[in-house]
């Protein structure tokens, strides 16, 4: 899958070989693109343009590219990562293929964190240690909040009725890989989903997380179904001043 | 906050989306197309920005090759 990242001036994405970065100015026409030597995990735009890149193996954590393509250094090392995943290979821990890792700016702070994303190392700067974060128990606890949400549950029930008579409802999340980013407020924002096949498409949980106090929050559930995509809407997401809104766009 | 379905000329079909972000500062928001190839910038009223990437469809910006 396709990363992409983007700052005040440009967009960028890291190539469907992973191994070229494209870098798209938001105002202009003029398209830049420079070759990278690995083939890369994920990508992440710097307010001052650098480009970070996730290497999956190596010295860094994070290697540091300028917005010309000129390596300029690394962040953090590459064993500091408490989840060192070898992409594309079925990950020891979830017994499924591994997408690699994430990184993502929050703030002075850069994240690199495991497909799941709960686990994850924070970058707070130059010279300061990395921390790293085990959120497997605040997950739990928003697994726990919504498996005890009864006006949720009742939503995705009768949404499962529908669809298959009788089915029950195991809550389990998962996380999604590309919807990870900074809010405005300066927290992270992520989506989770139900993953059991009944309710694989039936909607998204949305959550706030604060790196520093580790509270999870979560800010609400959308439906994405087939049932809207099949009346030509769709229904998409956005965090806009740290709250989530539903917006809506038809043909 | 529910848009206001934009329909000009300049709009496209934003389809199934595998990813959304919001730039505050600049009131935009992000979407990935389901192919990862293509970024679209839109207003909160669903009004196309420009599309970033792709090499294809509507949109200023096209894939160098």
């Amino acid at each position: 899958m396709t990363d992409y990242s983007y700052s005040r001036a440009s967009v960028v994405f890291l190539d469907r070989g992973n191994t070229k970065v494209l870098v798209f100015p938001r105002r202009g026409s003029r398209v830049t693109q420079f070759p990278v030597p690995a083939a890369y995990r994920s990508i992440a735009l710097a307010a001052d343009e650098t480009v970070l890149l996730v290497p999956g193996t190596g010295a860094h954590a994070v290697d540091v590219y300028s917005a010309a393509g000129d390596p300029v250094g690394g962040i953090g090392a590459f064993e500091e990562l408490p989840v060192r995943c070898a992409p594309n290979e079925d990950c020891e821990r979830t017994r499924r293929q591994c997408m690699g890792c994430v990184v993502r700016v929050l703030g002075d702070a850069v994240l690199v964190m495991n497909t799941e994303l709960d686990l994850m190392t924070v970058f707070a700067g130059e010279g300061r240690p990395a921390r790293s974060l085990d959120l497997r128990a605040r997950l739990a606890r928003l697994r726990e909040w919504i498996a005890t949400d009864e006006p949720l549950l009742a939503r995705m029930q009768e949404r499962a009725d529908a669809r298959s008579s009788g089915a029950t409802v195991p809550v389990v999340l998962k996380s999604y890989f590309n919807n990870v980013h900074a809010s405005p407020d300066g927290r992270l924002a992520f989506s989770v989903k139900p993953a059991s096949p009944v309710l694989q498409s039936s909607g998204y949980q949305y959550s706030l997380l604060d790196v520093e106090t580790l509270e999870v929050e979560s800010v609400g559930f959308s439906d994405h179904s087939h049932g809207l995509r099949a009346t030509g809407w769709q229904t998409v997401f956005g965090v806009q001043r740290g709250t989530y809104a539903i917006y809506r766009f038809q043909d | 906050m529910l848009a206001i379905p934009d329909t000009t000329p300049g709009s496209e079909w934003l389809n199934v989306v595998l990813d959304m972000r919001y730039d505050a500062a600049t009131g935009t928001l992000f979407t990935l197309d389901r192919m990862g190839g293509k970024v679209a910038e839109v207003d909160t009223l669903g009004t196309l920005v420009r599309t970033y990437g792709g090499g294809r469809g509507q949109g200023p910006m096209r894939c160098a090759t």
